[in-house]
């Protein structure tokens, strides 16, 4: 078990790291000159050059890359003399553009997509199961064929129309729903609330579907197994059937999608948030890649990199300790 | 300046036209107390770092509540609002006869926020930074007049400076023995250099920048204005409460109305104008500092509820495209390219006569610099909409006059850059239609706005062509032929020194820089446009208008005419 | 959706191909049949959009001066957009291009660039999950690495911040004048990349338990090759799941394109793409509203169809339902 679990962790480091080494000679291979876009007055090759020195960019690629990673544990230094600073570890570099460690962006940016991530993942999940299960209920009836084309139709709406849409007509023309903002839910919840119902409703269209999809054949497939039968030869009541044999079996499977549904919603769900003016990760990766705002988009892409890899590492930690059979694998 | 922001909405001023119709009364008693809101897209102010702000609305804004500089304009509708009044001095400079020595006398009782005093060595402190490399986008006046021996190449700004390079920059800018008097040497005679000084480049910094030295201050200034900084999150918000240790009587013009001002970054474009005209949320106290959405304008200016609380005005801005000289050496296409093209078509797509400007005829404005325009003659037959006939004479004369140009211009065609953007690529569909008909072909390279001026501004990088826009740093077009013709002037995007009358061209300007007579100097650069629009050094675009709209409770809103855009001093809330 | 007839199973129980059964199953899907029907029509008129708009004398590129408002942001003249009978679906706020011509033009860039993905990336991903699944092993722990890492990347992140900075490059090494050809390469090439990872993972654990059963031990022990037991005996075991794959990754790399020129990165103006078009719309939503819904309702049309159509085939191809139904 726990040989398992330390195994399964050093990969995932691995991996992680792996990632980041990709990321980096990905980025720094791409031919832009971060040297010059941070070049204003006197914009002389000379004054570019001094810049590529103080941006760090005029070392070799492997020695940036090892000054990137002694930043992620002890910190890094910038600019001369007096005028120098550090950003403290874990430093994933220093935006000159917006005159701030990425870190601290990361975290300023970090907790506006945890709230989008978490409602509208909360609403699609909740939702599609229910779904899912009504029209398993009705199997052929018309609430199963209603939630059948509703799902299709919403897998179908791309997320950047349904926003896109709602922003003009919802919010612009006729006024219905307050203008896109952010709120701290802890300061305005009322407002909070308010702007984010639009973006969590649009971000958890598609996914809804899936879920009801899923669940609907879960709840039919398993509702044909023996046990299930038994039970209700047994004469147990329809609602016990349900929630005690015919969903159980499928919550782990759910549980899991679900996992790794958020960790992927944590990297920022870049359409809504650029639509919906959200300022989380995903609002900050668009515009670093619009101002070619490398450090930037180097540190969003591996954050969102990691939460993928974690969230994978704690579900199958999960199911190593719900079936030790995974163990031997 | 150089349009940092490209696309944003640009700062507008009055029109010397409108000046009698506009004046917008509000006396000083009323607007004071409760909170000014802006409203910005942007996720920060570009820089609010004196020495490294360059943008007209980010100047006005920290001139007005943060940042004192030696010499200022009076805040004012119209005309004046272009007048300069001293700040931290007590008079606007005092030249020395040859005009290479200005001193300045600094005022009593100016300090900082945390109340220790501003003496000269604050100011020279202040210039110095701008050496730095650590600090990039501010303008680069005090490297390019103070006569530092050896230059930007010697002296390296403050940070690094060993003693004996210090030597040389305190060898130009001069402290008295009391700290009341400073002393700037000039490499050239300046007649104007005390308008150099309104910018904030020569304000003051503490000698320990507060503790947030070089890149750190920018977010956290120390300021020497009526308000200060509470709070500053890029992406959220930057608060300002009034700074205790200011006094109204060490400042000459600083109205400080409200008790609290502040910015809301990272806002939705089209929810700010929700805000504004249906004065819902902030909406009632805010005014945006994006200008109004294109796809709103029709809207706000036909609204009858918005009269009192929009304008559209024009800005400091000339929006034209630099020809290069160095690729486009064959002057009959030049103006053939200028002859074809449907310049009508494309004022349409910027909104028209209404919202987008004038037709321009070289790069001075009359609106901002009247002493300095006249009207360019040679080309009352260019049709707005295109004069064809004329363009194909011009490419008829090109064929036998330099036939490897034209050659070169029909079949592998010429490229003109272009920042990119929705307008920028339909404007380009326009003109490459509108060129094809005598035969032009032109391609596009659609460059990311951030890197923009880097392309074009090299050489080897830039096409044919390129879009610019230009405003003046200060009233006077020696800030305009200069930068724009002059190479190493800071804007050369024309590469002139490519042309064959370069050389006589650079000492006509010369001799209008020396000239101290500010009549006959207008003069001289009227002429000199005109020497520029017949060599087509540039192909003019608009001169440009702005439009802001604000909430029903702001009073005091004009525009304030150095900076093109809204003179803060006086914005205040409905009592 | 309505659900699969029944099929009439007395009368060819002999020998009927898994093609044969699957199609025989969806033909009876009234539905998808439909929804068939419109994706074939839309990619007719996107491959014959040249003929057809030679034709009706339409150019995507051409401007109409008179049919907009040079005093008014050049908007179209008229209600609902400028549409007439010389453009059926108005002119574009502008320049005056006509819609339905770039809305054809562009639907064929866009669906060539989602059927070109989706072929690539099933292929590769068919290939690698044979190979990973039937060697096992040190291939499959390789390319199960390999996979590992591609599905960890942040997919719309990494095209985003890769697209237009490559693409620039592209162009320069292909020596190409218009952008776009390598922008639209690049997607396809990227796209593939991290699109083949998840249906390489599906195939190599169906292989690993198709490789234990009988038929396939038997044609080992018969001592078949390698290239015979994977071609003859695998591959048509594994084609329905590749079909449903396609079916439904098909609207997936549709819409993944049209995001990206709609957030300003993949194809870009003049040449049309759907994304494109709606990108420039977005601006002007309020006045000419006809622009916007035009390709957004034409592309939700396709997408809606296609994953129709997606779900007809995996209820058709996959045996499991049939017990449900």
């Amino acid at each position: 078990m726990g040989i398992y679990i330390f195994r399964r962790t050093l990969y995932a480091i691995a991996l992680l790291f792996v990632i980041s080494l990709v990321v980096f000679v990905l980025f720094s291979a791409l031919p832009f000159d971060p040297a010059s876009l941070t070049c204003g007055k006197n914009c002389t090759t000379e004054v570019i050059e001094a810049n590529r020195i103080r941006l760090g960019y005029d070392l070799p690629m492997w020695e940036q890359y090892v000054k990137f990673l002694q930043g992620i544990f002890i910190g890094r230094d910038y600019g001369h003399g007096v005028a120098s600073f550090t950003c403290p570890a874990p430093a994933l570099g220093y935006s000159f553009f917006r005159q701030e460690c990425v870190t601290s962006l990361l975290i300023t940016a970090l907790p506006p997509t945890i709230w989008l991530a978490i409602g509208s993942v909360t609403l699609w999940v909740g939702t599609g199961i229910l779904l899912g299960i009504w029209a398993a209920r009705r199997r052929g009836g018309a609430p199963d064929h209603i939630i059948n084309v509703l799902t299709v139709f919403a897998t179908s709406m791309p997320t950047f129309l349904t926003g896109q849409m709602a922003l003009t007509f919802l919010i612009g023309k006729f006024g219905w729903i307050p203008p896109p903002d952010y709120y701290e839910p802890y300061q305005n919840f009322p407002k909070f609330f308010s702007t984010m119902f639009l973006p969590w409703i649009v971000l958890a269209l598609p996914g809804l579907a899936i879920y009801a999809r899923l669940t609907r054949g879960f709840v039919l497939e398993t509702g044909s197994e023996d046990f299930v039968r038994t039970a209700r030869a047994k004469g147990l009541p329809e609602k016990t059937i349900l929630w005690r044999h015919t969903l159980r079996p499928a919550l782990s499977p759910l549980t899991t999608l679900a996992a790794l549904d958020l960790a992927f919603m944590l990297g920022g769900a870049v359409v809504t948030e650029k639509i919906f003016s959200i300022p989380g990760l995903g609002r900050l990766t668009i515009q670093s890649v619009i101002q070619y705002d490398l450090p930037v988009i180097v540190g969003t892409t591996i954050l969102a990199a990691a939460f993928i890899v974690v969230a994978n590492l704690i579900v199958d930690i999960l199911y190593s300790v719900i079936d030790p059979r995974v163990r031997l694998k | 300046m150089a349009r940092t922001k490209i696309g944003a909405k640009l700062s507008a001023v009055f029109a010397v036209s409108a000046l009698l119709i506009s004046a917008c009364g509000s006396s000083s008693a009323e607007g004071s107390g409760g909170t000014v809101t802006y409203l910005t897209h942007a996720e920060q102010i570009l820089h609010l770092d004196p020495q490294r702000n360059y943008t007209g609305q980010d100047l006005a804004f920290s001139v007005t509540y943060l940042t004192r500089s030696l010499v200022s304009y009076a805040p004012g509708a119209g005309a004046a609002g272009t007048e300069l009044v001293a700040d931290l001095a007590t008079d606007i400079g005092t030249p020395s006869e040859d005009l290479k020595t200005w001193t300045f006398t600094l005022r009593d009782g100016i300090t900082f926020e945390d109340g220790s005093p501003i003496t000269c060595a604050e100011v020279a402190y202040g210039v110095s930074r701008s050496y730095a490399d650590d600090l990039t986008d501010g303008p680069a006046f005090a490297e390019a007049f103070l006569d530092v021996e050896g230059g930007y190449a010697a002296y390296p700004g403050p940070y690094e400076a060993t003693a004996e390079q210090q030597a040389l920059f305190d060898a130009a800018v001069e402290c008295s023995e009391d700290g009341k008097t400073i002393t700037f040497h000039l490499n050239s005679p300046m007649a104007d250099f005390n308008y150099t000084t309104a910018l904030l480049t020569f304000s003051p910094v503490p000698l320990d920048e507060g503790g947030n030295v070089g890149e750190a201050y920018d977010k956290n200034i120390v300021s020497s204005g009526p308000y200060k900084i509470a709070s500053y999150t890029t992406g959220k918000s930057l608060n300002l409460v009034r700074n205790e240790n200011w006094s109204a009587d060490s400042d000459p013009f600083r109205k400080a109305l409200p008790d609290k001002v502040v910015v809301k970054f990272a806002q939705d474009e089209k929810g700010i104008d929700e805000y504004i005209i249906n004065g819902t949320g902030p909406g009632k106290t805010a005014l945006s500092l994006d200008g109004i959405y294109p796809d709103n304008l029709e809207a706000v200016f036909s609204s009858a509820d918005m009269e009192s609380r929009r304008l559209n005005d024009y800005d400091i801005y000339v929006t034209y495209t630099a020809v290069n000289v160095a690729k486009m050496t064959c002057l009959p296409i030049r103006q053939a390219v200028f002859y074809a093209t449907d310049r009508e078509a494309l004022r349409a797509l910027g909104g028209g006569s209404q919202f987008g400007g004038d037709f321009a005829d070289g790069v001075i404005k009359p609106a901002n610099l009247p002493t300095d325009y006249k009207p360019v003659t040679g080309y009352e037959d260019a049709d707005p909409a295109g004069n064809v006939v004329k363009a194909q004479e011009l490419m008829d004369q090109a064929k036998t006059e330099c036939p490897d140009e034209y050659t070169r211009v029909t079949t592998k065609g010429i490229t003109r850059d272009y920042a990119d953007g929705d307008v920028a690529r339909q404007g380009f569909a326009i003109t490459q239609e509108a060129l094809a008909k005598v035969g032009i072909k032109l391609n596009a390279n659609f460059i990311d706005p951030g890197s923009y001026y880097g392309v074009i501004l090299n050489p080897e990088t830039q096409g044919d062509l390129s879009a610019a826009g230009w405003g003046p740093d200060w009233l006077n077009a020696s800030t305009v032929i200069p930068p724009l013709f002059i190479d190493n002037g800071g804007f050369n995007v024309s590469q002139t020194k490519a042309d064959p009358d370069y050389a006589a061209f650079a000492a006509l300007v010369d001799e209008a820089k020396a000239n101290p007579d500010r009549a006959s100097q207008g003069a001289q650069w009227a002429a000199l446009n005109q020497y520029v629009m017949e060599k087509m050094w540039v192909l003019p675009g608009l001169f440009t208008k702005t439009q802001y709209h604000w909430g029903s409770d702001l009073t005091g809103v004009y525009l304030w005419q150095p900076y093109g855009c809204p003179g803060f001093n006086d914005i205040g809330v409905k009592n | 959706m309505a659900r699969t007839k029944k099929v009439d199973t007395t009368q060819a129980v002999a020998g009927r191909s898994p093609w044969r059964l699957g199609w025989d199953r969806f033909r009876f899907n009234r539905v998808a049949m439909v929804s068939l029907g419109i994706s074939i029509f839309f990619f007719l008129v996107a491959y014959l959009s040249s003929p057809i708009l030679a034709i009706l004398n339409l150019d995507p590129y051409a401007m109409d001066r008179s049919a907009i408002d040079l005093d008014n942001f050049n908007n179209p003249i008229g209600p609902w957009g400028g549409i007439s009978t010389v453009h059926w679906l108005g002119v574009e706020p502008g320049v005056g291009r006509d819609v339905f011509a770039r809305l054809i033009i562009g639907a064929r860039t866009s669906i060539t660039i989602a059927t070109v993905t989706s072929v690539l990336s099933i292929s590769i991903g068919m290939v690698i999950g044979l190979i990973a699944g039937y060697f096992k092993g040190r291939v499959d722990e390789a390319i199960g690495r390999i996979i590992d890492l591609l599905l960890a990347f942040p997919t719309f992140f990494m095209l985003i911040a890769i697209a237009r900075p490559m693409a620039e490059r592209l162009q320069v090494a292909l020596g190409v004048d218009d952008k776009n050809i390598a922008t639209i390469i690049l997607l396809v090439v990227l796209l593939t990349i991290f699109g083949w990872a998840g249906l390489a993972r599906l195939i190599r654990s169906d292989v690993l338990s198709l490789r234990e059963r009988e038929f396939v031990l038997a044609a080992e022990s018969l001592g078949a090759s390698h290239g015979r037991i994977i071609f003859k005996e695998l591959l048509p075991s594994l084609w329905p799941k590749a079909i449903i794959f396609l079916s439904l990754s098909l609207p997936g790399f549709l819409t993944t394109e049209a995001a990206l020129s709609f957030l300003g990165i993949g194809i870009q103006e003049p040449m049309p793409s759907w994304g494109v078009m709606l990108e420039m719309a977005v601006a002007k939503a309020y006045t000419v509203p006809t622009y916007f819904l035009i390709p957004a309702t034409t592309l939700i049309i396709l997408v809606t169809a296609l994953n129709l159509v997606g779900t007809g085939v995996s209820d058709a191809f996959d045996p499991k339902l049939e017990r449900n139904q």
